[in-house]
Order: C-alpha cells, then sequence, then structure tokens
C-alpha cells in the first residue's frame, strides 16, 4: 500500500518519473498520483525541471582510439602468445643468418675483386678446348707453348 | 538476459578471444567511461580509470565467480577509482579554497540551455562523492535501484537518502539561478 509519505520519498529521491521508482511500487505510486495530483503536484514540480536537466546531459562515449588502448591491454590467447614468442626467438637467428650473408657478400666482393676472374676462366675455358681436342697441359709444355 | 551471453564472453575473453575482448569493450566502456567522467568531471582522468578498470578486469576474468554480474564488478572498481582519484585531489587542494560551483549566470550574461547543462555537470561532480555517484548511476545512467545499490555496496534505503540529497542540493542551485536570472 502506497503512502502519501512513500510516495513523497520516492519523488524526492527519484524525481517526477515514476518509471524510475523502484519496479515493485512503480503501479503503486502511479495509481495514488492519479488518484490525488494535487497532493503531489508541488513535489513533481519541484523535480520535473532537474529531470529535463539530466535528460539534455550529452552522452559521453569512448573514442576508437581509446577503445582499441582497451581492446589491446586484454588477454591475449596461448596461441597468439606462442607464436609471438616464437617469432622472438626466430627473429635473433634470421637477422644472424642475414648478418653473415652481408658480411659473405662484402668480403666476398672485396677480397675476390683485385684477382683477375676472367683470366682464371679463360684459362679454364682453353684447359677444356684444348683436352676436347686431345691436347693436354703436358703436351703444351713440351712444345714450348707455356714459354 | 545479457547474463549467460556475458559468461560466454568473459570464459572467451579470458582464454584471449580477441573478439571477445572487444564485445565487453564496447559493451561496457562506455558506461564505465561516462561514470568516472560524471564523477570526476575530467576526461583525460576519467580515460585512466576506465582503462585501470578494464586492466583489472582482464585479470579477474580467469578465476571469474558465474553468478557475479560483470557490469556490476566494473562499475564498483571505477568507482573505487575515482573515490581514491577524489580523496587524493582534496588531499592536494586542502589549504585551498574550493571551488563555489555555481549555476547563476554571471551578470552579463544569460546562461543558455547548454551553458545550463555543464553547469549541471560540474555541479553534480561538485556533490559529496557518494551523493554524485547515486545521482549518476540512477538518474543520469538509468540503473535500477537494486543495482545501483550493489554498485556502492549499500542498501536502497541509503541510496535513496543519498539521491534525495543531491537532487535537494542541485534544486536549491537550480532556484538561485532561477532568482538571479
Amino acid at each position: 500500500m502506497m503512502t502519501d509519505e512513500r510516495l513523497l520519498t520516492l519523488i524526492a529521491a527519484y524525481g517526477a518519473d515514476p518509471s524510475a521508482y523502484p519496479e515493485a511500487e512503480q503501479a503503486d505510486a502511479r495509481a495514488l498520483l492519479l488518484a490525488a495530483p494535487e497532493r503531489f503536484a508541488e513535489a513533481i514540480d519541484g523535480e520535473q525541471s532537474l529531470d529535463a536537466l539530466f535528460a539534455r546531459l550529452p552522452e559521453i562515449a569512448p573514442s576508437e582510439a581509446f577503445e582499441a588502448k582497451l581492446i589491446a591491454s586484454g588477454p591475449v590467447s596461448a596461441r597468439t602468445e606462442k607464436r609471438a614468442r616464437s617469432w622472438g626467438l626466430r627473429w635473433p637467428a634470421i637477422g644472424g643468418a642475414l648478418a653473415s650473408l652481408a658480411v659473405g657478400l662484402t668480403a666476398g666482393l672485396t677480397v675476390a675483386a683485385p684477382a683477375s676472374a676472367s683470366d682464371t676462366t679463360a684459362e679454364e675455358v682453353d684447359t677444356l678446348v684444348m683436352a676436347a681436342l686431345g691436347v693436354s697441359d703436358y703436351d703444351l709444355i713440351q712444345e714450348g707453348e707455356y714459354e | 538476459m545479457a547474463f549467460s551471453s556475458d559468461l560466454d564472453q568473459i570464459t572467451r575473453a579470458a582464454a584471449g578471444e580477441q573478439a571477445a575482448v572487444a564485445f565487453l569493450v564496447r559493451r561496457y566502456s562506455p558506461a564505465v567511461l561516462a561514470l568516472a567522467s560524471r564523477m570526476l568531471n575530467d576526461r583525460e582522468e576519467a580515460e585512466d580509470v576506465t582503462q585501470e578498470t578494464f586492466l583489472r578486469a582482464w585479470k579477474a576474468l580467469p578465476t571469474w565467480e558465474p553468478r557475479a554480474k560483470l557490469s556490476t564488478w566494473l562499475h564498483r572498481v571505477a568507482l573505487n577509482l575515482c573515490y581514491d582519484r577524489l580523496r587524493k585531489k582534496r588531499e592536494t587542494l586542502m589549504d585551498e579554497l574550493p571551488e563555489q560551483v555555481s549555476l547563476e549566470p554571471s551578470p552579463d550574461v544569460q546562461l543558455d540551455q547548454s551553458q545550463r547543462v555543464k553547469a549541471v555537470e560540474k555541479a553534480i561532480a561538485a556533490l559529496p562523492e557518494r551523493q554524485a555517484a547515486a545521482l549518476t548511476l540512477c538518474a543520469v545512467q538509468g540503473h535500477s535501484q537494486n543495482e545501483a545499490a550493489e554498485i556502492m555496496n549499500i542498501g536502497v534505503k541509503a541510496l535513496e537518502s543519498l539521491l534525495s540529497r543531491a537532487r535537494r542540493t542541485l534544486k536549491h542551485q537550480l532556484r538561485e539561478e532561477r532568482g538571479a536570472g
């Protein structure tokens, strides 16, 4: 049973709209307001402007960037973590291999450059051609070719 | 209604499923951020509180009690973090004069509606912390009495008392404004 005193308490706490009152008391509150509106008019009037201001308060929403930050702070699955860890372990090895390759190439170019690669290749080709013709180095030396 | 689906999302989020983590963030961060913003009246601080709240949630998920309601838990953690910050602020500003919050228009400028709304936001944040929390949860965010009382860890009667006092203070300020206008 809703009393005047209880209804005035509800209005003072929750405002002019009975739908904001505890669910179990809403129907009785509405009935009493309809039955004797004059007894509560002053109290209702006093709360209505406040309710209207609350309704006009702007919505506060997180920015997309902030939302993304919150999501990124969340738990990570064991599989994702394992993958990340395994990549973390592999990167030094891959890096080492790349570094070795770079050092090898640099060293190769630096050291090999003074030697005449084309001379060596030409000699080898000559030897192959002579061998195919049945002439060996020994035969050429014997014939004074190397003198 | 949302309860069982929440539990499912919580389990999946605890296992590190990104879609579930995103679901929980999108579902609850707006309300948590709004509560912290109203309490602290400072967006940056409100974001810090929201982030700390979610970090604590992520830690709590693996041992989540299925009967607990995530929404209530998040609001309660956020509210306690706000209380901590407000208390620290109060201690820091103890020697300074408290800021007088007024809804009155300046002598030559009539407050328009948006200014009035801003003044109300400021006035809510200037209320005693538990009154501000009760008002924000019930009147602004539309939580039920039981939810708000549970978040604040108080009884419904105590909640009603806080709400009445909060509204009385704000109404008093509005009346003064009208009188001056």
